[in-house]
């Protein structure tokens, strides 16, 4: 006889994606690719971290704000990333895809069952400036407590990607990633996507600290492969050692 | 043939340089590939039979801004110019293949044999390193099959040709493929060609370079006329696996492809459920459900690190470094030590090799940068050493618990109890060695 194991502590994950006309082409590809690598490591995330469940769900913007089958959050490990388009001439609105987000951020409509769930990840990017004012649709946001205490992070892909309004989405701008190109924003989303998930689901209810902007840091760290503390070097091994044949694997 | 090109034909290119030809290489359906000289290097030019091309002008266009945003890495024989249009057709200039190098088709029919079965392991993990950056910049390949990988069967390295028709993903090229790669989208003409029937393709070179025959010839091809009409129904609408595990009907035939199910059932269980997965009826049919090439990386890497030589020289697999009878002289092939990590355990004999991604989740460029290697050591027979291939340096715990820094080509001698700390992406990465039970465990 085995004792069942405690519930499973649910974590939404949120991805606001820009799909306007200018990431049409390679850009909107690169993407497609770099979410797929992202879902896999949150699903790897998912099956080492035994007391979280990840349920992931995708909204993508561009003259309006769509959201990604099945259009609620679902288990990471039933997920299956479909491929965003972007067409010519799309713009970019962000103030409704923060709207839809929002409306749908309620215990009640979209995130059924919340109890012992914790506050989601929401995870912002886009490549141009807002073609909607999303300032009204923020101040809105800001109001539910769903979304303010959420770990926000954003990416700000580009040259003419509007920094600040990232910095304003997320709350803070060490909570944003400006990626130069998108081999960077590629190589970085999945790492976000971990630390943020990471820093979400070790916090605890009321602990409204900066994650994202904590998440951002650990993992431009992770990235930068930056040494990890290591203790001083003392004494060195010595011993007998044999003379290790040095022929270099081919 | 009307457009062969005569030695020391001169032909002005787009970037201003000039090709010479030197001899005619071989000729494919598309097109002739000679040897150039071009900015005073030996280099390939590919020359079209431009009656072969459907869409000429966008073939143009995509071959123009393939060169300019150059090659994804080193392992592709990109386009680097093209030529102007002379009688009619053009052609374009790549790097030309080095001596070594095996069509990949000449390996599979075995008319060349790899150096060692860890060999035929890399070169997957080198196909799959490659499509995966390939893929991670938003082109599809279009066209995977044997006949476009190069293939150096003494060390695993890949060269990947016929760039010409890689495109943005989703964009029509006019290229199909070749019948036995194709995904069955494409061979029922539901599809064109993108990054998602490139999964499937390369799950049947991935098959075919480790076991041998084609995933999905089973019994069903056996004493059959492969005609055209056969050959659709095998690829495409009723495309079985010959080891799903639901459906039998397809399964390898005990007498003609005996070999196959003894080499499957060596195979590592995280092998087995991949190839299961991706040739399973939910990823034949579901583009979107085909396994990554991430997923195969990783299981290719742990492959790698689980295949052992036997004294009398076969390759086995000791998965989870669990000793196994070779099945050549029936000898247990027992590796001395294992590497215990958190979520896997390894074999440790000479030439073991532990890549970054089998330490967390790299850029996708360092995913196969070796981290560590199992090195001999000249004057004892019997000691193994694991060298730090890292610019990083390891924390080691011995079983003295003494610690220091192992820095880069640095070597600590494995024994019983030994503990490193290698650097993984989301922190240090905690393996410890332990001596191997002699025994067959469970
Ligand atoms: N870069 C290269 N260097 C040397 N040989 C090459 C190169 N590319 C192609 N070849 C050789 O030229 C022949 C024709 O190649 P290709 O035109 O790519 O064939 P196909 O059109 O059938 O795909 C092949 O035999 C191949 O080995
Ligand atoms: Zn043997």
């Amino acid at each position: 006889m085995k004792p069942r194991g405690l519930a499973r502590r649910i974590l939404p994950v949120f991805y606001v994606l820009d799909t306007s006309g200018s990431m049409r082409g390679y850009a909107v590809e690169c993407l497609n690719s770099a979410m797929e690598e992202t879902v896999r490591t949150l699903k790897n995330m998912a099956a080492h971290n035994g007391d979280v469940q990840i349920r992931i769900a995708v909204l993508s913007f561009d003259n309006e704000a769509r959201w990604m089958d099945p259009g609620v959050p679902v288990d990471v490990e039933d997920f299956v990333w479909e491929p965003l388009t972007a067409e010519l001439g799309n713009q970019t609105c962000m103030g409704a895809a923060v709207r839809e987000l929002n409306s749908k951020l309620s215990e009640d409509a979209f995130l059924c069952s919340l109890t012992g769930s914790l506050m989601p990840v929401i995870v912002f990017m886009t490549d141009g400036f807002a073609s909607d004012g999303y300032e009204a649709a923020l101040e809105d946001a800001l109001r539910n407590h769903l979304f303010r205490d959420a770990t926000r992070v954003g990416f700000a892909v580009g040259s003419s990607a509007d920094v600040k309004m990232i910095a304003r989405l997320t709350g803070n701008s060490r909570a944003v990633v400006r990626a130069g190109d998108l081999d960077t924003f590629v190589s970085l989303i999945k790492l976000v996507s971990e630390t943020a998930t990471q820093a979400a689901s070790l916090s605890h209810v009321g602990d409204v600290g900066d994650r994202g902007g904590k998440a951002v840091e650990d993992a431009m760290i992770a990235n930068d492969d930056e040494v990890t503390e290591w203790i001083a070097s003392e004494d060195v091994h010595r011993g007998k050692v044999p003379i290790w044949d040095m022929n270099d694997p081919i | 043939m009307a457009n062969e090109l005569r030695p020391h034909t001169i032909i002005s290119t787009m970037y201003g340089a000039t090709v010479r030809v030197l001899r005619k290489l071989g000729g494919g359906g598309q097109g002739d590939v000679y040897e150039v000289e071009y900015r005073g290097k030996r280099k390939a030019l590919k020359w079209y039979h431009v009656n072969k091309i459907s869409n000429l002008n966008s073939f143009v266009k995509n071959l123009k801004r393939n060169i300019t945003m150059g090659s994804p890495t080193q392992d592709f024989l990109w386009p680097i110019d093209m030529t102007e249009f002379v009688s009619g057709s053009f052609g374009y200039v790549m790097d030309l293949c080095p001596e070594g190098y095996e069509e990949a088709k000449e390996l599979l029919i075995g008319n060349v044999r790899f150096a060692s079965y860890r060999r035929r392991i890399d070169a997957c993990l080198n196909i799959v390193s490659a499509f995966r950056i390939l893929h991670g910049k938003g082109f599809s390949y279009q066209d995977v099959n044997a006949g476009n990988f190069f293939i150096d069967p003494r060390t695993g390295k890949v060269l990947i040709c016929d760039n010409d028709n890689v495109t943005t993903n989703g964009e029509e090229m006019g290229v199909l493929g070749t019948l036995s790669y194709m995904a069955p989208e494409i061979v029922t003409r539901k599809s064109f060609p993108n990054k998602y029937s490139d999964r499937h393709s390369l799950a049947v070179l991935l098959f075919r370079l480790l076991l041998g025959p084609h995933p999905l010839e089973g019994a069903r091809s056996v004493n059959t006329v492969l005609d055209s009409q056969m050959r659709r129904s095998l690829y495409g609408e009723n495309a079985l696996f010959v080891m799903d595990p639901h459906d039998r009907s397809n399964a390898p035939d005990p007498i003609a492809q005996e070999g196959l199910v003894s080499l499957w059932n060596q195979m590592p269980e995280h092998l087995k459920k991949l190839f299961t997965n991706a040739f399973s009826q939910e990823a034949l049919h579901d583009p979107l459900c085909r396994p990554l090439e991430a997923d195969w990386q990783s299981s290719l890497a742990r492959f790698r690190s689980e295949v052992l030589t036997c004294g009398c020289g076969n390759e086995v697999c000791c998965e989870s470094g669990m000793p196994v009878p070779c099945d050549a002289c029936k000898q247990l092939v027992c590796a001395p030590f294992v590497a215990v990590f958190r979520e896997m355990v390894l074999p440790v004999a000479l030439d073991t090799r532990i890549y970054r991604c089998q330490l967390g989740n790299p850029g996708i460029s360092k995913a196969l940068d070796l981290v560590a290697y199992v090195t001999g050591a000249i004057d004892d027979p019997y000691a193994l050493g694991l060298r730090n291939m890292d610019s990083e340096p390891w924390e080691v715990h011995t079983r003295w618990n003494e610690r220091h820094l192992l820095r880069q080509d640095e070597v600590v001698q494995v024994e019983e109890g030994l503990r490193v700390a290698m650097p993984g992406t989301r922190g240090p990465v905690k393996v410890r060695f332990e001596r191997n039970a002699q025994t067959v465990r469970k």
